[in-house]
């Protein structure tokens, strides 16, 4: 007989708050969350889930929902949903969960996705100190593909991926993160050489109380207040797996994620229909809501058998991934290298997030030639299918890291260099209609990019 | 009447010393290194090149040629090369050079190459204060397949491109890397907070006359003598392109290379049989001698037009590539993380460097599992077609970095399973990479949680 439809397990209703959710929501890792489901291995099942910031963001031209956003209420996720094997035996800590992504996709009526950088006061980029205000772009998706009227003249299919997934931590897995995230806040910027480069702040998001969601935990209890104020947040990605933001885990991908907790705890959120290597504007994936439809295996003792611990603790680990099979077919792309050599020509030493932001820096300003605004661009590469790689990392002084960008893209000009050979020139025209959080940032960029028509 | 073959512009003899070669080679970027041969635009031409050590490494079964390579010698480039359009008008500063690969190989009858990583004291790697040894593994190519009997059980298919491929830095440009090179290394390991995690000295590599080879410059002239002491190291990638070790700048890639010099004098190098992303044991490729088959086009003013500097003057730009048609296809990866905390639990703010390496020494670990040494899987994963990414960089503290292994390339199925092999002895692959001692004193990092 036919395998059966996958069973919803996490319902979500977009017309209600995180909160008001029949299963209620979480935005924080922590081991007493308690699950709102519970799966066996080898069933098929179904996740919902709503968008990171929880219907915060509308589908409208302003970006101030973007501007004005409360950032400690991210990401919503769903779950935990607690695992068990055929017997009922839940997982343990010390398994390996093989969660495979069978199917996944946007929620069908919501077919619509948002990519923003967040205003430099507010969240930041990585290039916040380049575009240091909230700006917004909003998707439409025709089946696999997706485009934006605000940055015109782009389609691409999706490789549609969950931003974050991940097993909830143990008591001791969450002190290790509190402690170590603590020391680099108190050891402060001065001490970091890359601080002079990257100044996307704070350094770390440690636990609050504020905007804080712990499902079933009634908020404002004892209970719930001694949680919030240790509860990590799911901004990183963690030994747990947490904010993984890789591209290709797409549909047939399998996510080896160390078991901390009995049962597991399985939690996923911040569905992106497409994201850029770097997601390099924070906000920088085309958001969605979405549902994955989800396969777990449960490798007892794994962490042992396959992960090996790099650190004080055996608890040091990360996931492992199997990029599934189907992704979309790009043959030609333009690559932007950068070196570890800083806006201000200063030289770094095999520093690849340097590196790395001089690529995309260089990616900005050319396709700038071809009548985008850089912050067309910025949104762009964070949420296009471009990879990012580390091209070279032992050739001192310089790490060499490189964005390759699909050409297939583009629609309305070839954004390859010409040759002397084609003497004609492209047709330019100003693309600019990204939103802007304020008429007077507005005004800012036109009186800075090329206005109308340059023919030469 | 179908195309002439590729006029022979540069052609090198594999029994002689780079010196010894009837057109000499260089192994330093300096706009004063006199152009050996002359193209136009639009002619198909062939190069020649030796390996990037010129013939200094073995095919032999021990590891000592790598310890006591002299390092200063490297890397050695045939070139330059003056490129001139239609009308034997030079190229000249602020035009862009467009470089297509329209084919590439190893030399005939020279159809083999080796990966190796550098003892600490001389060179070192990425993991150099887990390797500090130096070793080596010997590679052989079946017309698009490399396989090394010193790591057994892999086979792949080739993505051969040159490492290194660039133009000549205009004197400007030149003092404008020895300021910002020198500057780093007077301000110190102290001053670097990556430098507690990565351990690969020096922090660049100056002018130094030693092993300086100039071509048609005879040394030990007072002329020599000046521009060998300002003479650039190829080592790292800069803005002429140099050591840009791209993987996949193979057959059918473009590469946009701006120019400083009159005539561009483009010099190419540093042949890879394959490359993971990183190289990371730095002579991580497999490295081979090799031609390339290429046709120039001059894009006039095309500085300007295409690339916009970034930095103090109109000098700092980067290159740009264009990638070619033809690539391995795999569809099937293992992936393995890293995130910015380092070996001893330490948390970095948002690094890339750092997150790469506990990427990579995540997949050591996981295929030293399947039956590989560790020195194994690092001389594996510098040069097998494994493709590291950044995969996040904004989601503070960490940044995600990925590394992602063709399953395809064992013999074995090296996923991770639910009903495992059965565990007992671990059957280990024989005979390892070849191995020297390492004689230095500096500590090596330990895994401080696990025993192995």
């Amino acid at each position: 007989m036919a395998p059966l439809s996958p069973r919803v397990v996490v319902k979500v209703d977009l017309k209600k708050k995180p909160w008001q959710q029949d299963q209620p929501l979480h935005n924080r890792w922590h081991p007493e969350i308690p699950p709102v489901a519970e799966v066996k291995a080898g069933e098929f099942f179904r996740v919902e889930m709503i968008d990171a910031m929880g219907g915060v963001i509308k589908d409208n031209d302003s970006a101030s929902d973007i501007k004005n956003l409360v950032l400690t209420t991210t990401h919503h996720l769903s779950g935990p949903i607690r695992v068990v094997d055929e017997e009922g035996v839940a997982a343990k800590a010390g398994d390996l969960l093989a969660v495979e992504i069978c199917n996944l996709g946007p929620l069908p009526g919501d077919e619509w996705g948002f990519t923003g950088s967040f205003d430099r006061e507010n969240g930041g980029g990585f290039l916040t100190d380049h575009f240091p205000c909230a700006t917004k772009a909003i998707w439409y998706f025709e089946g696999i593909y997706a485009y934006s009227p605000q940055i015109p003249g782009v389609r691409f299919p999706g490789l549609t991926h969950p931003g974050v997934i991940g097993t909830a931590p143990s008591n001791e897995l969450l002190r290790i993160w509190n402690d170590r995230e603590r020391q680099l806040e108190e050891s402060g910027v001065e001490s970091l050489t890359l601080c002079e480069v990257v100044h996307q702040r704070p350094l770390a998001c440690l636990p609050t109380t504020k905007g804080c969601l712990l499902g079933n935990i009634e908020e404002g209890t004892p209970e719930w207040e001694r949680i919030a104020n240790e509860a990590a947040r799911t901004i990183p990605g963690r030994e747990n797996g947490g904010n993984c933001d890789i591209k290709n885990l797409s549909r047939g991908s399998k996510i080896y994620l160390p078991v901390f907790v009995e049962g597991a705890n399985l939690s996923t959120g911040d569905m992106h229909f497409s994201q850029g290597d770097g997601e390099i504007s924070f906000c920088g994936a085309i958001e969605m809501s979405g549902f994955l439809e989800l396969k777990c295996e449960i490798i007892r003792n794994g962490m042992q058998e396959y992960l090996t611990p790099m650190g004080p603790t055996p608890l040091h680990v990360n996931p492992i991934f199997e990029i599934g099979p189907v992704e979309p077919r790009f043959s030609e792309w333009l690559v932007f290298e950068g070196i570890s050599v800083d806006e201000s020509g200063k030289q770094h030493y095999l520093d690849a997030t340097v590196a790395y932001k001089r690529a995309v820096l260089n990616a900005i300003d050319y396709l700038f030639k071809f009548g985008y605004s850089k912050e067309q661009v910025y949104l762009l590469l964070s949420c296009c299918p471009c990879e990012g790689r580390l091209s070279g990392i032992v050739d001192s002084p310089n790490a060499v890291a490189t964005l390759a960008i699909p050409t297939a893209i583009f629609d309305q000009v070839s954004i390859l260099p010409l040759c002397s050979l084609h003497k004609s020139k492209s047709f330019c025209i100003n693309l600019l209609s990204l939103l802007c959080s304020s008429p007077s940032s507005l005004n800012n960029l036109l009186a800075t990019e090329k206005i109308g028509m340059q023919i030469c």
